[in-house]
């Protein structure tokens, strides 16, 4: 028993150290890009409460954006598709989008997603797509001040941009979240 | 002279160990070594006496109760994502902590075994401290992932790592804790999956139960893990009676939905539960009476989920989930065979707890067959005449098995007396 139970509680540690260790790694290797923001805010379970991110590439028009194979095969919920991006000022866009990934000699920036809504009845073409980067959590004490932020009913609304770090895999992290180009402190 | 064995009406068997002992002690049937070996073997001091085992009990339950408020509490901790400490100094120190208090717990249970049951809490505390750190990277690393899909992939984590531990401490509450974590794991990515139907999702929820419990009676067999089958033996009736008692509802089947579903995951939790079943069918043939019919109770379960899980994936599969239109009459003949055997399954485990002489159990059935009456009184108001019928007629059915029972009691003890000697 006690060398079982030695072994899980360091192989438990380990993975905390390396869990972190390689989500860390990956930030500080990937290269980073800026999406502009649309927020809304709820809570998890868990983890506590999170300003709900939504980008303006997470709605795609097929229709204006060069894409791979046909229409329909976009047309399901939960197809994982591959958007690749110019990171350009502003904020970056989506050049094309594809059902596989672009292979690695072309050295591509790329982001992984999944595909939310098919097409609507009314544009057969608007695709509305996650990359995994909708939630950015947020000290609780920091609630209203986000609200506030977010919603100004008398102010105009501050532009909201994210800087996401890109892995060669199109796997992306929030790195941080910029409102008029100051990032929050959290 | 021989000690006289003292009469202790209401004592369990633990309370009454220590003064057995020092009776055969003085009657020479053992030696101390021998007693002493029989103490230890129950976790019992020399010189227990009722009174410290209710404290050594109060004892468990206090330790149980404070690290489960200081493991939550923490987890709130990490979700209010205090931002006065650095993120990187919350890790470290959960970190630390999380080791700290594994290896203090396994040092007081039992290495030192100066505190064993605070020993064994503290185990537990630090299987609370490392799921906490688990939800802490999460929200370091903004890994709320597809659909939230990053918190139920952190929940899967931390149920892996507990899951191992259970064993290598044979800890019950260990076994509890990961169970409990694989039920949230299993809610979490049925109900946040958009593509089920609820009808899939009572299919999964039977067929998880089946398995539980079937494991829950296999470790209770292999004498080493026995105290590690209460929480999958109950975890495993709880699925089971819920999802009967859901599918008892004749709005269940007035209109159902298809969809394409998990086949593959739900063909390998059936052939698990199957192949777990059968295990305990043919350990059963050499055991108890009781143990061959909860046995054919779980094949006779595992066959309707089996049937189920026919008809629905002989629907055709549609893109999206699809409504069927109301339908009442089609809903009675399903309806009416779930409440029969909702009503089977009470009778069934009301049975096993008097042939094992398990209150719990026989609790437990009474409580169902009670919400059973309350609900289809309730649901079949609507049409009293018939739910009337239903009723007289499920009542005569148990006076009948009840004069059944005492005219084979009767059998029985007059059989016994005839055998006694004279």
């Amino acid at each position: 028993m006690k060398r079982w139970f030695y072994l899980i509680v360091i192989l438990q540690l380990l993975f905390l150290v390396v869990e972190a260790g390689t989500k860390q790694l990956e930030i500080s290797r990937g290269q980073v890009v800026t999406l502009k923001v649309v927020p809304v805010d709820p809570r998890s379970l868990f983890m506590g409460n999170y300003m709900a991110l939504s980008y303006d590439i997470s709605n795609l028009n097929l229709a204006k954006i060069p894409h791979e194979g046909a229409l329909a095969a976009y047309d399901k919920y939960d197809t994982k598709v591959y958007v690749e991006l110019v990171p350009q000022k502003p904020w970056a866009v989506a050049k094309a989008i594809r059902l596989t990934p672009p292979p690695p000699e072309e050295n591509k920036l790329y982001l992984q997603a999944r595909v939310r809504y098919g097409f609507s009845p009314r544009d057969k073409s608007m695709l509305a797509v996650e990359y995994g980067l909708e939630q950015y959590f947020i000290p609780e004490t920091k609630q209203e001040e986000v609200n506030r932020m977010q919603w100004n009913p008398r102010g105009k609304t501050p532009q909201i941009t994210a800087e996401i770090s890109v892995t060669k895999k199109g796997q992306g992290y929030i790195k941080r979240v910029l409102v008029e180009g100051k990032a929050l402190g959290y | 002279m021989e000690t006289t064995p003292t009469p202790q009406n209401g004592a369990s068997f633990l309370e009454r160990l220590p003064t057995e002992l020092e009776a055969w002690q003085k009657d020479n049937l053992i030696r101390e070594d021998q007693a002493q070996a029989l103490l230890a073997r129950y976790g019992l001091l020399a010189g227990e006496t009722p009174r410290t085992l209710h404290r050594s009990r109060m004892v468990s339950i206090l330790a149980v109760l404070g690290v489960v408020l200081v493991g939550v509490g923490v987890i709130l901790l990490i979700g209010a994502n205090w931002e006065y400490i650095p993120k990187w100094t919350r890790l470290l120190l959960l970190i630390l902590a999380t080791a700290a208090v594994y290896f203090g717990g396994y040092r007081m249970a039992y290495k030192s075994k100066s505190y064993p049951k605070v020993g064994l809490a503290l185990l537990l505390l630090g299987s609370l401290f490392w799921g906490a750190s688990i939800f802490l990277i999460g929200q370091m690393y903004q890994l709320g992932g597809f659909d939230g899909g990053g918190e139920r992939q952190a929940v899967l984590y931390w149920f892996i790592g507990v899951l191992p531990l259970a064993y290598a401490l044979s800890s019950p509450l260990h076994m509890l804790l990961a169970l409990v974590l694989g039920t949230i794991w299993l809610n979490m990515s049925l109900f946040e999956e958009r593509t089920f139907a609820p009808e899939i999702v009572m299919l999964i929820f039977l067929a998880v139960g089946i398995l539980l419990y079937a494991l829950g009676r296999l470790h209770y067999m292999g004498k080493i893990m026995q105290r590690l089958s209460v929480s999958y033996h109950w975890l495993g009736l709880l699925y089971i009676f819920q999802t009967v008692y859901v599918l008892s509802y004749r709005d269940m089947f007035s209109s159902l939905s298809f969809a394409p579903q998990p086949w593959l995951w739900i063909g390998l939790i059936l052939a698990a539960g199957g192949v777990a079943v059968l295990a305990l069918f043919f350990t059963s043939l050499v055991s108890d009476r009781a143990a061959l019919y909860e046995a054919l109770g779980l094949l006779l379960l595992l066959a309707v989920n089996v049937t189920m899980a026919a008809i629905f994936a002989s629907y055709p599969q549609a893109a999206e989930t699809t409504h069927l239109p109301y339908d009442q009459h089609a809903s009675i003949l399903p309806m009416a065979f779930f409440n029969l055997l909702l009503f089977g399954l009470t009778i069934g485990v009301i049975a096993l707890g008097w042939a094992r002489n398990q209150p719990g159990l026989m609790n437990f059935g009474i409580f169902v067959f009670f919400v059973q009456v309350v609900s289809r009184y309730f649901e079949l108001f609507s049409d009293m005449l018939s739910s009337g019928f239903i009723f007289v007629g499920a009542g005569l059915l148990l006076v009948f098995m009840g004069v059944v029972l005492e005219r084979s009691r009767r059998k029985l003890l007059a059989g016994m007396a005839q055998r006694r000697p004279s």
